[in-house]
């Protein structure tokens, strides 16, 4: 065992904050600190930024475009990423699709899709969720009827993030009515967003935001070429997703960043906004914050030096990185007071007479904590989680 | 004691419900929280109506003379029911302000006819809730008063058409009136996390009717009333939102049964129930000291409600979306209007640190002094 970062490590993060410097334009930087969600041209920019220093894919193996470091280095590079208020890049193309492509695609695909995916020519969104299929994802009713050559997809997706931004889907369908998802009753499918027949609406989320998509599909027709692995194996591929999931989604690098910021913020609003707000109680809160951070970012560390793999650790990552994110947004909204009630609007963010003369931390942390409410119930809500830990570690 | 209703009372509540029953659903909650105002004037001129604008003006100058309790219990309808309209603003703190103050009957009957409204501006850029840091002044110049100075996310303040604002004269603080369209007065106006309308004042010697001076321990005293009627509208809010889970749970399926047959989700119903009663305890509380005793007991007493009403509003509706799943994000469902209701009311008039630290100065005091 050796519990320390070697002096390699070290010289490594030295060299990779040198090469950050000045990299993340201050514009961008500046809308990442204000955190509302990043917009499609921040996205693609820094995704080419990245690419262009060979770092897009850091996490991905090398013969597929990655950087062949070791686990422990891609975890301090995403967290010279967010200390330099990088936004966290395209979450479909690189943190999902890819990783099925390169593990489970043909040599045509990863072709045709992964070149596009490290330089953010192409985004990508994720088709799972149906209205009446969340928790329950084995059950999704969207269907693909094979006919010749191509598939014909009927049916409805719903919560789609990033729709809006996405030039292609992999969508989760129904290709057998009457296999169960784990005998083979269900296959991925990989699809242009422009696919005549598709229909893509906004639903507005409790922040005011537009993340999230309603997406309609009528005779979409979609080449037989464009199925994932073979027809059935639908339900490993979700498989394999939903647990990558569990463990980027801790996001440790940008909830490191987000505690200093609220350090920053409530020495900040002490120091400015008057002495009616008790330091002693938000220091407090913030020590115990910085204690589970502490702890969830050692699980993530054993978890992806270490690689248990068990599924239950996952679980339990997902459990605590969802509610610590909620409780550092929710002591950030406390140190700003009353004007934690303001609603800014995204769009007024350059005016210099916004609401309640704000300190430039205020804008976007009312409407951040209120979007992290999903947290909980995203990538497999928490009660889901409980459930598999229950089931896969105790049997019961 | 007796917690059961009077007559007058029970009648209030059966119309305040059939109101929110019959012509305040959740879609007309969010039409009118897209329309300029952010409430339905309609609904304002319906409340003159039914007498509701005139429940809290004393008998003496021409209204019914209630007390907070009544004007609670409408609270608690319009908690329920999402209504948006300015009712405790205007019609509770501010026609109790110009009634202590007198000398403002015709205002008074404006307001009780659904003509006038008037929002109670005292948040400063630096209180922080405290009533008593006062940084905008008040100086005597051509006979009258005029005020230079800022106040910031006034309660239901885009749509007064006269301000209410604390400001420091000498060493006191004073209460003055002013009408929006004041000379000197800048109004910024903006929508709050609810959907709801504040604004910001700006005053470059704006001239101002000095309604009261001394008045530290009256603002206080109205603040606390109106924390008391948030605390009403709190209740009304987490009622609605756990019967509308409850309800979903029944409804809703996955993995071939109802939400309902999955255990962890009915106790967490049962959880959210119990704090929410406890909640409305702890209200009923409140409003007990809020109507006789002293000053420092009353305060304590409503920080102490507020504290309960906080914490209990992001546990019952922060649970309340979680159980919906994605479908509990969506503004288009109303269990998020009523988070976001709560979330507003716990920093408006002070947030839960502020009356965790209130309640503990009053009840404990200052060690340190001893
Ligand atoms: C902001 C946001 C972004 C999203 N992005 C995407 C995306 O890009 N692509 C995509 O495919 N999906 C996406 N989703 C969908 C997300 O994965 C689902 O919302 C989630 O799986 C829950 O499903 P549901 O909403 O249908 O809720 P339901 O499954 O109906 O759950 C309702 C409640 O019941 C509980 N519950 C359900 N089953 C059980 C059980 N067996 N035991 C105990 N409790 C249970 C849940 O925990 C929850 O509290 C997104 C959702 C949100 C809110």
């Amino acid at each position: 065992m050796d519990l320390s970062f070697s002096p390699a490590d070290e010289a490594f993060r030295h060299e990779i904050r040198e090469a950050l410097r000045g990299l993340v334009p201050p514009d961008m930087a500046r809308r990442t600190r204000q955190g509302f969600h990043p917009t499609k041209a921040d996205l693609k920019l820094w995704n080419r930024i990245l690419n262009d220093h060979g770092w897009a894919a850091a996490h991905w193996p090398r013969e597929h475009g990655g950087s062949g470091w070791t686990p422990l280095q891609v975890h301090i590079f995403e967290e010279e990423c967010a200390a330099a208020d990088a936004p966290f890049p395209s979450y479909f193309g690189l943190r999902l699709v890819g990783p099925l492509l390169y593990t489970f695609g043909s040599e045509a695909q990863q072709c045709r899709y992964i070149p596009d995916i490290l330089t953010g020519d192409t985004f990508w969104c994720q088709g799972f969720s149906e209205p009446s299929s969340g928790s329950d994802l084995a059950s999704v009713r969207t269907t693909a009827v094979r006919d010749g050559d191509t598939y014909v997809v009927n049916g409805q997706k719903l919560w789609t993030t990033e729709a809006h931004y996405a030039d292609r889907m992999f969508c989760l369908v129904r290709t057998d009515p009457d296999l169960p998802p784990q005998k083979g009753g269900l296959s991925m499918l990989m699809f242009p967003m422009t696919t005549p027949g598709i229909t893509v609406r906004p639903v507005i989320t409790i922040d005011g935001g537009h993340s999230v998509n309603e997406i309609f599909f009528e005779n979409v027709r979609v080449p037989a070429e464009e199925l994932l692995g073979a027809e059935g194996q639908g339900w490993d591929h979700a498989k394999f997703l939903l647990a990558n999931e569990r463990i980027t989604n801790a996001h440790v690098p940008r909830a490191k960043r987000d505690l200093a910021l609220l350090k920053e913020m409530a020495a900040r609003e002490a120091a400015e906004q008057g002495g009616g707000l008790d330091l002693d109680e938000v220091d407090r809160r913030i020590a115990q914050l910085q204690i589970d951070l502490d702890g969830l970012e050692w699980s993530v560390l054993r978890e992806v030096i270490g690689g248990s793999g068990n599924p239950a650790i996952a679980s339990g990552l997902k459990i605590i990185a969802s509610e610590l994110q909620q409780r550092m947004t929710e002591l950030a909204v406390d140190i700003v007071g009353v004007r934690g009630r303001i609603a800014y609007d995204e769009a007024d963010l350059d005016r210099n007479d916004l609401p309640g003369n704000p300190p430039d931390y205020v804008p976007g942390l009312a409407a951040r904590q209120l979007f992290l409410r999903a947290t909980t119930i995203y990538a497999g809500s928490n009660e889901i989680q409980r459930g598999i830990i229950a089931k896969q570690q105790f049997g019961l | 004691m007796d917690f059961s209703l009077s007559d007058e009372q029970a009648m209030l509540k059966d119309s305040v419900m059939r109101f929110v029953g019959d012509r305040h659903g959740f879609d007309k909650a969010r039409a009118h929280a897209t329309a300029a105002d952010g409430f339905s004037r309609d609904d304002w001129a319906r409340f003159a109506e039914l007498g509701w604008l005139m429940l809290m003006i004393p008998e003496a100058q021409g209204g019914i003379g209630g007390r907070l309790e009544d004007a609670a219990i409408l609270m608690e309808g319009f908690g329920r029911g999402l209504v948006a309209a300015p009712y405790a603003s205007t019609a509770v703190v501010a026609a109790g302000l110009l009634a202590r103050a007198g000398g403002a009957d015709d205002l008074l009957a404006d307001i009780a006819g659904g003509e006038a409204l008037v929002a109670l501006a005292t948040e400063e850029a630096r209180s922080r809730y405290d009533l008593l840091h006062v940084e905008t002044e008040a100086r005597v110049a051509d006979g009258g008063f005029v005020l230079r100075g800022a106040k910031i996310v006034v309660p239901d303040g885009a749509s007064a058409d006269r301000f209410i604002v604390s400001a420091r004269l000498s060493k006191t603080i004073a209460l003055f009136l002013l009408a929006a369209d004041a000379p000197g007065l800048e109004i910024r106006r903006y929508r709050t996390i609810d959907g709801r309308r504040a604004c910001d004042l700006a005053f470059a010697d704006a001239p101002a009717r000095l309604l009261m001076h001394d008045a530290a321990e009256t603002l206080s005293r109205a603040v606390d009333e109106a924390s008391l009627l948030l605390a009403a509208e709190a209740v009304g809010g987490m009622q609605a939102a756990i019967e509308l889970t409850a309800d979903y749970l029944k409804t809703r399926q996955q993995f071939g049964r109802t939400l309902s047959k999955f255990q962890v989700l009915t106790h967490r119903v049962a959880d959210m129930f119990v704090k929410l009663e406890n909640a409305r305890s702890m209200l009923l509380r409140g409003l007990a000291a809020a109507g006789g005793g002293s000053a420092e007991a009353r305060a304590a007493a409503v920080s102490a409600t507020m504290v309960t009403i906080i914490q209990a509003g992001e546990f019952v509706c922060g649970q309340a979306i979680q159980l919906h799943g994605g479908i509990g994000m969506a503004d288009e469902n109303a269990v998020g209007h009523y988070y976001k209701r709560l979330r507003a009311i716990a920093r408006t008039y002070g947030d839960l640190d502020f009356h965790r630290q209130r309640h503990l100065r009053l009840t404990v005091g200052d060690r340190s002094a001893a």
